[in-house]
């Protein structure tokens, strides 16, 4: 196929293309206004400002099929986004070009109740998937976050959510994907490899190729359709949450070692104190007071069962654990009342139920996420707290107006694996209408991921404010043959460059 | 105020915290989502442009980043821009779900973006004009002399507020006392509140509009001129209370002019007193309302001033009335599309919207849709091809005996 050189400063060129454009979706869905670009050039990441060229809202597989071989043609780039929410700098286009808005493609086409899936384009918000599932007694496990996060892009992008030491993170939940390929070719994985086989199993024929599409960030194509697992909703779920008195994280650990290898609860994190009070209220008077009632550490322990004969099973089994341990239960009383001041702001994340009540205070919500071991935790909390010294001791954050202090680091460590590894998050405030702030927090950013990539943690997916760093520009460069292979992938299936180019930081000799 | 801007006159140096801090999470676009407690996808969006036109910039989020893009100047107005920005029904939509999740108010940068427009000479748009100049020339939109605002009082004996000193102003609104099919809904009022004795009067063709097109429109000039021409009326009548029944004077004579200065008198809207008025039993709804319909919420009553209940305890009052409550209503309402100059400059899409409301009311057993707010009553009856759309206090008027008057 001929490639035409694109240069974006033709204007004739974007016309062009916005022409053609429209021939494929329709008139009104496309646009290369610089109103309607802007919409699409920022988020709540470190990620600098970049518009596309043209934004399309497509409806269908064919109609992305058609778009992606016109961009092959004029040598574009096309940057997909599902729900856009990843606030990782995901779905700013690095290169311009066509911004693949996908927000219309957000149909259940099915829910095989008997089998435990769903089929879903790339669009559907875990909001309306859960509710529709929840109808059959069914769930998707999903991340502990908004319910406007896609079902499909959270799976694909490694997902991982309070039910994952149980179930997995997004991709063992997969089981099987449409693309249409950078060539404008369809493929689908998984079983759905072989035609009529969709359902059947995560796994492929053979090598399995679904793992290249994980956490991929568009480079490899557009994903159009996924059917992934769902799971039963317990009957019975009861909420306890056991407390740790002390500042250290060691014994959080040691718990979760304990707790995910007896293998009784269905779902289970690490919550600090403060966490506990912006997912409870709006009121700063009220946040701080919650701050002061309840213990620095807590984990979040919640078990399910058939009916209330198996829930209180498991519930004498934790109470064994908690007392063996040294550990103490939260009263029951207070737990209720945390529970519906958080029932309150209910939105889809289950149980935990919190949501963007992170954000509330004026400061951007900020935090560097990977995978460790959960008896590297405390350490790593101790380093990170001490880097955070460094850089903002002497800054007034008072100035940065309503953020929080950017020194108050917290720490959420989420098991997964029956406890072989975990994710951690680290967070912390910066405020992004001042530039000061922006600055120290990226220079911090920069500072923590190579403390954390030092130290063996894996930024496994590109998450939160530092997303594209953390993952792409610092920890690609430590990844050798593995970086130098995806490449040689990525210049094979894409040789055009054209499928989100700029991303993952991948060697690609040829661009 | 930040350091990206420094102006200290434009509107949006006071709002750039919100636009600087959206952090893309999309949840201004749907209802709040209670675990298991909706029943149907097709009623989860809630910003109607948004909706419609699908692309960032017709949600509150795009919003903000044309905020960014007027503040560092990236952006110049364009014909898309204006449309996005014009299409917003201020709704509130965004502002109940961000607000309190985030502390952020993206309708603020909403409301200052316009006023800037204003401010850079790029709007009001021409649709607007007649708009305006009505009001230039007549003291109301609707391009009606000033006398005709009295008219729907004729022959009811109400007192003259200015003259006789009532307790009670009944605040007729421009849309109420000016437009034909909606003046039966003030004089029912009107005989509600004297059935159940109500020391009220009304200020006939005195009243001055309460200046709520100009302010969404994001005339802030000609709204400030008019709120307090208004306020200062208002106060010279010595009333303890205004009572409207429209949403749009209600929220903007409540909420927005006691920004200005604290009032000596307190605005209720219509359905509050009238609520009150059944329960204290001074109104007896006895007649039957054999009626299956839904409550359609008016932003500027529910969402801007929190009234939810008032309307339903009405209506749960009227024997033989089945309510039904929507997927969308409360603080998750759809808008009906009428408000903030949309359905003057672009009435196709007030139109489609609500065709949206109607579609889900009926989609939900109701037969009739019931409101409170003449915005809405034009425009979803307007819209109706086939479904009632009626009005609270007319219900209320037939339930006790008023009904033909
Ligand atoms: C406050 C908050 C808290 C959150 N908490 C968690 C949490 O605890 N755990 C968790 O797992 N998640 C969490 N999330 C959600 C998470 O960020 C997103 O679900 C996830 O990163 C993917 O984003 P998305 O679903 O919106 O997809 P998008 O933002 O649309 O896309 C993500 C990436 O995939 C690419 N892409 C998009 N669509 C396609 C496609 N169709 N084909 C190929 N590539 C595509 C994009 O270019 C982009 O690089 C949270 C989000 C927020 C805002
Ligand atoms: S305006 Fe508020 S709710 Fe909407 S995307 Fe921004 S932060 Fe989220
Ligand atoms: S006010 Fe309503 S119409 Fe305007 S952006 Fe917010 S939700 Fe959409």
């Amino acid at each position: 196929m001929a490639v035409r050189p694109y240069d974006p400063t033709v204007e004739e060129t974007v016309e062009e293309v916005v022409g053609l454009l429209q021939e494929v979706v329709g008139e009104e869905w496309v646009s290369n206004d610089p109103a309607i670009l802007i919409g699409y050039s920022k988020d709540n990441s470190f990620e600098t400002a970049k518009k596309p060229h043209i934004v399309v809202l497509p409806e269908t597989t064919e109609q992305v099929q058609e778009i992606v071989r016109l961009a092959g043609r004029f040598g574009m780039a096309v940057t997909p986004a599902s729900t856009a929410i990843n606030c990782a700098g995901g779905c700013i286009p690095q290169r311009g070009g066509i911004l693949l808005d996908l927000r219309r493609m957000d149909r259940i086409l099915d829910i095989d109740e008997q089998n435990m899936t769903i089929t879903i384009q790339p669009s559907v918000r875990f909001g309306v998937a859960q509710n529709m599932l929840r109808k059959k007694g069914l769930y998707a496990v999903n991340p502990s976050g908004p319910h406007t996060a896609g079902v499909a892009t959270n799976h694909m992008d490694k997902g991982i959510g309070m039910p994952a030491n149980k179930y997995g993170v997004g991709p063992d939940h997969i089981v099987s994907m449409t693309f249409v390929m950078p060539d404008g070719e369809i493929l689908k994985t998984g079983s759905g490899a072989l035609p009529g086989a969709e359902k059947v199993c995560v796994e492929g024929p053979g090598p399995d190729m679904s793992g290249l599409f994980h956490s991929s960030m568009g480079i490899f194509g557009v994903m159009t359709e996924m059917t992934t697992q769902v799971y039963e909703w317990p009957a019975v779920e009861v909420l306890k949450v056991v407390t740790f008195e002390t500042e250290d994280l060691n014994s959080v650990s040691e718990f979760f070692y304990e707790v995910t290898r007896e293998d009784f609860v269905n779902e289970c994190s690490h919550l600090q104190d403060a966490y506990f009070s912006w997912f409870a209220t709006e009121d700063d008077e009220v946040a701080e007071s919650i701050v002061e009632y309840i213990p620095r550490n807590n984990a979040i322990v919640i078990l399910g069962g058939e009916d209330e004969e198996e829930a209180r099973l498991k519930e004498e089994q934790l109470l064994r654990l908690v007392e063996r341990g040294g550990y103490e239960l939260m009263d029951d009383s207070i737990v209720e009342m945390l529970s519906e001041m958080i029932g309150d702001i209910t939105y889809e994340c289950k149980v935990l139920q919190c949501t963007m009540r992170v954000t509330r205070f004026f400061g951007s919500f900020q935090v560097v996420w990977f995978n460790s071991c959960l008896d590297r935790v405390s350490d790593l909390h101790k380093k990170y707290q001490r880097l955070a010294d460094k850089h903002f001791r002497d800054t007034d954050w008072r100035l940065w107006k309503e953020a929080f202090p950017p020194t108050e680091v917290t720490v959420y460590t989420q098991p997964l694996e029956f406890g072989r590894s975990c994710m951690l998050e680290l967070d912390f405030f910066i405020s992004f209408d001042d530039s000061e702030s922006v600055k120290r927090g990226l220079a911090f950013g920069y500072d923590a991921i190579n403390m954390v990539l030092d130290d063996g943690g894996l930024f496994d997916r590109p998450y939160g404010g530092y997303g594209g760093f953390s993952f792409g520009t610092l920890q690609t460069p430590r990844l050798g043959t593995y970086a130098d292979l995806l490449g040689e992938l990525k210049r094979d299936i894409d040789p055009g460059n054209i499928m989100a180019p700029g991303r993952l930081n991948l060697p690609l000799a040829s661009t | 105020m930040s350091e990206f801007n420094r102006d200290p006159y434009d509107p949006l140096a006071q709002v750039q915290k919100w636009a600087y801090r959206c952090s893309k999470c999309s949840l201004c676009k749907y209802i709040h989502v209670y675990q298991g407690e909706y029943e149907d996808p097709r009623f989860v969006d809630m910003c109607p442009p948004g909706k419609k036109w699908r692309f960032e910039a017709y949600y509150a989020s795009g919003k903000q980043d044309i905020a960014r893009g007027l503040i560092t100047g990236q952006l110049d107005y364009t014909e898309k821009l204006l449309h996005a920005l014009y299409t917003c029904t201020q709704c509130g939509g965004c502002m109940s779900v961000c607000a309190p999740y985030s502390g952020k108010d993206p309708l603020k940068t909403i409301t200052a973006l316009r006023e800037r427009a204003v401010r850079d000479g790029a709007a009001p748009l021409p649709e607007h004009e007649p708009l305006l100049k009505s009001l230039e020339n007549y003291g109301n939109p609707w391009q009606a002399p000033k006398q005709k605002r009295a008219a729907w009082a004729r022959k009811m004996g109400v007192k003259d507020a200015d003259k006789q000193s009532p307790e009670v102003l009944l605040y007729a609104g421009c849309t109420y006392s000016l437009d034909a099919n909606l003046t039966g809904t003030l004089q029912r009022a009107a005989a509600l509140m004297q059935k159940a004795g109500v020391d009220f009067g009304i200020l006939g063709d005195k009243e001055l509009c309460c200046g709520s097109t100009v302010l969404r429109i994001g005339d802030r000039e000609t709204y400030l001129r008019m709120a307090h021409e208004n306020m200062d009326m208002l106060e010279s009548l010595g009333v303890k209370t205004v009572v409207t029944g429209c949403a749009g004077c209600y929220s903007v004579m409540g909420e927005e002019y006691p920004e200005i200065r604290k009032p000596s008198y307190k605005v209720v809207h219509m359905v509050e007193m009238l609520a009150d008025l059944v329960a204290d039993g001074a109104l007896e709804p006895e007649a039957e309302v054999a009626m299956k319909a839904a409550y359609h919420d008016p932003c500027h009553l529910g969402r801007y001033c929190g009234v939810y209940d008032p309307p339903r305890d009405i209506l749960r009052a009227l024997p033989g009335f089945e309510l039904v409550e929507m997927q969308r209503s409360r603080d998750n309402s759809w808008c009906c599309g009428a408000g903030a100059g949309v359905r003057t400059a672009f009435p196709e899409f007030a139109e489609w919207a609500a065709r949206e409301r109607l579609y889900e009311a009926s989609e939900h057993g109701a037969e009739a849709l019931v409101t409170a707010c003449p915005f809405c009553e034009q425009n979803l009856r307007g819209a109706s091809d086939g479904m009632e759309v009626r009005n609270v206090i007319e219900l209320l008027a037939e339930s006790v005996g008023l009904g033909g008057e």
